[in-house]
């Protein structure tokens, strides 16, 4: 009989294929994406306005209320929920 | 050479007014697991990373007594972990787990507290990890995590309820026949109504049945004794004949029967950890550590079945927001140098910054009051989130207001304080000495790592600042960021990733590295089991260069690959987490070579789950998560020092759930997310 370790490895590694084959969840990976594209879109509005102190701000204000909303939207969870 | 204690960097606030005083304001709990309810209603909960037990009135409004301190003395803990309150007598059980034993701890009406026996730590005992503890029919049983048995295994320990020893179980026969079911780190315990015992058994992910004979009692829905197919297995709680298992899938607490039918879920936690039963009908206390908060929540448990998910509903949580000035809440990586004796932080307005300090927190407690009692649990996550990320924006804007900033933003340690949504940074590295430095971050940043481009790139603002790369666990996307000395910020300069498994995405990313040939950035692509290459072109977009790994155990494969390092020559080290061993490949994806084994030990190539790796000067610093150890390597994988132990105590710079450690001018700085400090190392060569 092998090792109680190597035992424990075995057992978590077939669980974790058995995960993988469901992929990762498409809400989430939805959400990841909006959220990528947010944080583009104010880099370049940054980009294009760098000596507009208070254009930035505002679109970094923007960055950040998306983000808020992706907590009331209950995206708070990990990748798998 | 050797490797030696420094210092640690993260306020401790665990002063309390005279008490009983209210938990609004005056709670601020470091990393608390256990709690129970004792003969009089009151709630008692291990504030584990503060070494002490605080004791609330039934509703949680008043903080009532503290017992403990730091120390090995009767009335002293190091990590008192699980708590369980004795049927019948005014007794409390504390597992001390950093100091191998257990405090029976004796309570009057009035609250009186007053240690009566320790036990456990007896040589022919010799407890290496007491967790979870039950009590039955005069007996207790303590679940010993880190014991090593024959083949390694963990065991049970059965004393009688005073305390004297009579057996261990090292193994579980199932009633049924079979192969032995043995232990891996096993750590809350639970009874139902007949007695028997219910095992979170963390290093198989299962939850165990046994009697108090140790042998398997069979859930009659599986045919084994013991139930899995679970994420994570860190406690368990059997409940109006429902087995709890915080953990046992993502964010939430799994629900089954008696007989190992999966009933459903309860959603909307972040680490859930012990579950207790309270007094009122259908209500329970719920530990969230991470969160650095108990709650209290209600939930029929007899209505939920068919595999459903559903919220419970929040009655109470307490615990304030762990951001006072310098204090972290958990910190997971860092990146930079102490180089400075002096700070030269400079805070312009100082009283009206104590002012908006003074009034968010006020917000806070207004805000937490207003907070209707039966939200879903999601909702009140979700909110608790909301609010302190909130504040962080309007602590932001307060600071650039202000223009309060370091003024060597070249010259500073820089520490991921994630669950404050915040990068922190020190000049001198003095306890007290952090000073939020970036707009708020996305919840789940947990990696970073400093890139200094050979030239400067176009939108660089400050090319004299390394630029931060940050990597998120939750949404798999690496943002760089850039010093903006007109704001004394950190902003976005490119981001890249996304959550997924194609090839330019990412899952679950963790430690980062630069390789210093080239200033690839590499990045840990842990759920996706790989490696990821991607590079700055000349304008500053990213691409991705290559990926490596797979899901496996064979080379050229990993299973949660956590961290990586790459030294002068390009050479890649990475800590394959799952399979307990490092591995090495080359600049072009090519395995080379790889070292160390799974088991125990400190100061051998031995890993237990092997979280983090760093080098310099041709020697490789490993952060190896369950043994509690530093342990320093050649390049070529040969043993050469180590730092361990495991523990609470500050000024020995003992480690609980060290992180992504990081190496730079002789100096090791070790953030551990459940002691909320980074701990300073010092090595000589």
């Amino acid at each position: 009989m092998d090792s109680v370790f190597k035992r424990a490895q075995g057992k978590k590694l077939s669980h974790r294929k058995s995960q993988d084959s469901k992929g990762v969840c498409q809400k989430s990976e939805a959400d990841s994406k909006q959220l990528l594209q947010q944080f583009q879109d104010v880099i370049k509005h940054v980009e294009d306005n760098a000596k507009d102190e208070g254009s930035c701000k505002d679109a970094l204000r923007r960055l950040y209320t998306s983000h808020e909303s992706s907590f009331s939207a209950k995206k708070v969870t990990g990748p798998h929920e | 050479m050797g490797i030696s204690y420094h210092s640690y960097i993260g306020t401790t606030v665990d002063q309390l007014p005279q008490l009983p005083c209210s938990t609004v304001g005056h709670l601020s709990l470091s990393t608390p697991v256990g709690s129970c309810v004792d003969k009089f209603g009151r709630v008692w909960l291990a504030d584990t990373a503060h070494n002490r037990v605080l004791v609330f009135d039934s509703n949680m409004d008043q903080i009532l007594a503290s017992f403990g301190t730091i120390g090995t003395g009767p009335e002293q803990f190091n990590m008192p972990f699980r708590l369980l309150a004795h049927p019948d007598k005014n007794w409390v059980y504390v597992t001390d787990i950093g100091n191998f034993r257990v405090h029976i701890l004796e309570y009057t009406e009035r609250l009186e507290i007053k240690p009566v026996k320790i036990f456990g730590d007896e040589p022919e005992v010799a407890l290496r990890g007491p967790n979870g503890i039950v009590v039955h029919d005069g007996k207790v049983c303590v679940a010993d995590e880190f014991y090593e048995g024959q083949q390694s295994q963990s065991r049970l320990v059965i004393f009688s309820e005073d305390g004297k020893f009579e057996r261990s179980i090292d193994e579980i026969v199932p009633e049924n026949g079979g192969d032995p079911v043995h232990l891996l780190w096993p750590q809350g315990l639970s009874l139902d109504k007949d007695g028997n015992i219910y095992i979170s058994n963390t290093g198989f992910s299962t939850v165990v049945r046994c009697n108090w004979q140790g042998q398997g009692v069979v859930f009659s829905a599986t045919g084994k004794c013991y139930i899995d197919g679970l994420a994570l297995s860190r406690g368990v709680s059997v409940i109006q004949n429902r087995v709890l298992i915080p953990g046992g899938l993502p964010n939430a607490i799994s629900v089954y029967d008696l007989n190992g039918q999966f009933m459903g879920s309860l959603d909307g936690f972040f680490a859930p950890v012990q579950i207790t039963e309270f007094t009122g009908a259908n209500t329970l206390l719920i530990t969230e550590p991470f969160l650095a908060s108990l709650q209290k929540h209600t939930v029929n448990l007899a209505t939920l079945k068919g595999e459903k998910s559903r919220a419970t509903k929040v009655l109470k949580s307490v615990g304030d927001e762990r951001d006072n000035p310098g204090q972290l809440h958990f910190v997971t990586s860092v990146v930079g140098d102490v180089t400075n004796t002096q700070s030269s932080y400079s805070s312009n307005a100082p009283l009206f910054e104590h002012w908006v300090e003074h009034q968010l927190a006020l917000q806070d407690q207004l805000l937490k009051v207003m907070q209707p009692p039966g939200l879903p649990s999601w909702l009140s996550i979700a909110l608790s989130a909301q609010t302190e990320w909130v504040q962080r924006w309007q602590q932001t804007m307060v600071r650039i207001f202000l223009n309060d900033k370091f003024e060597d933003p070249e010259d500073l340690l820089w520490m991921m304080d994630s669950g404050n949504y915040q990068l922190q940074a020190t000049e001198d590295g003095k306890s007290d000495s952090a000073r939020p430095i970036s707009l708020p971050m996305l919840p789940g940043s947990l990696g970073i790592a400093s890139l200094t481009p050979s030239k400067p790139l176009p939108g660089q603002l400050d090319p004299e600042v390394p630029l931060l790369v940050v990597s998120n666990y939750l949404s798999g996307i690496v943002t760089i960021l850039q010093y903006n000395d007109r704001l004394g910020e950190l902003v976005p300069y490119t981001v890249f990733g996304g959550l997924g498994t194609g090839d330019e995405q990412l899952n679950q990313p963790q430690g980062i590295a630069i390789d210093p040939t080239n200033n690839d950035i590499l990045i840990a692509d842990s759920g996706n089991n790989r490696i990821c290459r991607w590079r700055l072109s000349d304008t500053g977009g990213p691409f991705l260069v290559h990926t490596f790994g797979q899901l496996g155990s064979e080379h050229g494969e990993f299973h949660t690959p956590s961290d990586i390092t790459v030294d002068a020559q390009g050479t890649c080290f990475i800590t394959d987490q799952n399979n307990n061993r490092i591995e090495v490949y080359d600049q072009q994806g090519k395995w080379l070579r790889s070292f160390g084994q799974e088991g125990y030990g400190t100061d051998s190539e031995n890993f237990l789950l092997p979280t983090s790796i760093d080098h310099e000067n041709g020697y490789l610093f490993v952060s190896d998560l369950v043994n509690r150890a530093i342990k320093v390597f050649t390049c070529s994988g040969e043993f050469m020092e180590s730092f361990s132990g495991f523990g609470a105590d500050r000024e020995k710079g003992q480690l609980w759930l060290p992180y992504l450690l990081h190496v730079k001018n002789s100096k090791v700085y070790l953030p551990d997310c459940a002691l909320n400090r980074v701990n300073v190392y010092q090595f000589n060569i």
